[in-house]
């Protein structure tokens, strides 16, 4: 386990997963941390970890939705949500949101995103012609710092 | 039953088949189907038609919507190698025809194609007639009903 690399899944299927280091430097538009499934208290605490006292990288959109209007209070409480609002997340009400290519991110033509959602599929977050990588919330984060695919452990 | 043969892949998902930017409208749901993988294709379709897929057919989120807009696109019938689980129930629940049949090499895209839902049968261009597998059971009952609603309410008749 130990030599495990951080898994990332490329488009456009979940199960098409390669070692972060196969897909580093990839550059993205959108960093997604959150939905149903994957905006839990865990999630917010590991993209607040890496993103305490950085900032989300110039022409990149951070969005952050945690999952239950519990799990937003409580991350309220413990100053995460203001850590991720200053490093520059915007945080979304918990709604499916650009999970599902509904509103808030959706993306456009051409555009990549990396989320820690559960799915990425052709369109799932908007244009056909977009691109979703799926990944854990550190890298996600990390993502959004750099601006491409990176491995926090050692990039950051 | 005669119809076109529409012919995708493998691993069509939710979000192929029903867009999510869409889903407030079933009839914008119909125009968008499938436009990743085929695009143009709501135009084309016509009642009867055949959708013939490789494995694994709509895997992804549930949506229902999926089957009500291919339905009301007009499929006649839809052939798999195999289809994800929620989808064969919802498609039973709304009595959408499916057939489970590894044909998606044997077909041309476009070719009209004679078919019978009640033989089970697809008669090919080279003479050969495939047997496809199908409902059994309370499943066949289910769309034999016309799909699930109206399953129950038969039963829910029978009792009063």
């Amino acid at each position: 386990m130990e030599s495990l690399l951080p898994q990332v899944a490329a488009p456009f299927s979940p199960g098409n997963v390669h070692d972060v280091s196969q897909v580093e430097g990839v550059k993205i538009d959108q960093a997604y941390i959150g939905n149903c499934a994957n905006g839990t208290l865990t999630d917010l605490k590991q993209a607040a970890e890496i993103l305490r006292g950085r900032t989300v990288h110039e022409g990149v959109k951070l969005i952050v939705v945690p999952a239950t209007r519990r799990i937003y209070l409580e991350a309220l409480q413990l100053g995460i949500i203001q850590d991720l609002i200053k490093a520059g997340a915007v945080i979304s009400p918990s709604t499916c949101s650009a999970c599902a290519g509904l509103h808030l991110g959706v993306l456009g033509k051409g555009e990549v995103a990396i989320a820690n959602t559960n799915r990425n599929f052709r369109g799932r977050m908007g244009h056909p012609d977009s691109k979703v990588y799926l990944a854990n919330s550190f890298l996600v984060a990390a993502a959004a710092v750099e601006g491409r695919i990176v491995n926090p452990e050692v990039a950051l | 039953m005669k119809g076109k043969v529409f012919l995708v892949g493998d691993n069509i998902d939710t979000d192929v088949i029903a867009p999510g930017g869409y889903l407030n409208s079933i009839q914008q749901l119909k125009e968008h189907c499938m436009e990743g993988v085929y695009p143009g294709l709501s135009k084309k379709v016509e009642h009867g038609d055949v959708l013939i897929v490789g494995k694994n057919f709509k895997c992804g989120s549930s949506r229902e919507q999926t089957v009500i807009i291919l339905k009301e696109l007009g499929f006649g019938l839809i052939l798999a190698k195999s289809f994800a689980r929620i989808f064969f129930r919802n498609a039973v629940n709304q009595a959408l025809p499916l057939g489970i049949a590894d044909v998606a090499s044997v077909v041309k895209d476009g070719e009209l194609i004679e078919y019978s839902i009640n033989n089970r049968t697809l008669s090919l261009r080279d003479g050969r007639i495939i047997t496809f597998a199908g409902l059994q059971g309370p499943l066949k009952e289910i769309f034999q009903a016309e799909g699930l609603i109206n399953f129950v309410k038969k039963k829910l008749a029978l009792q009063t």
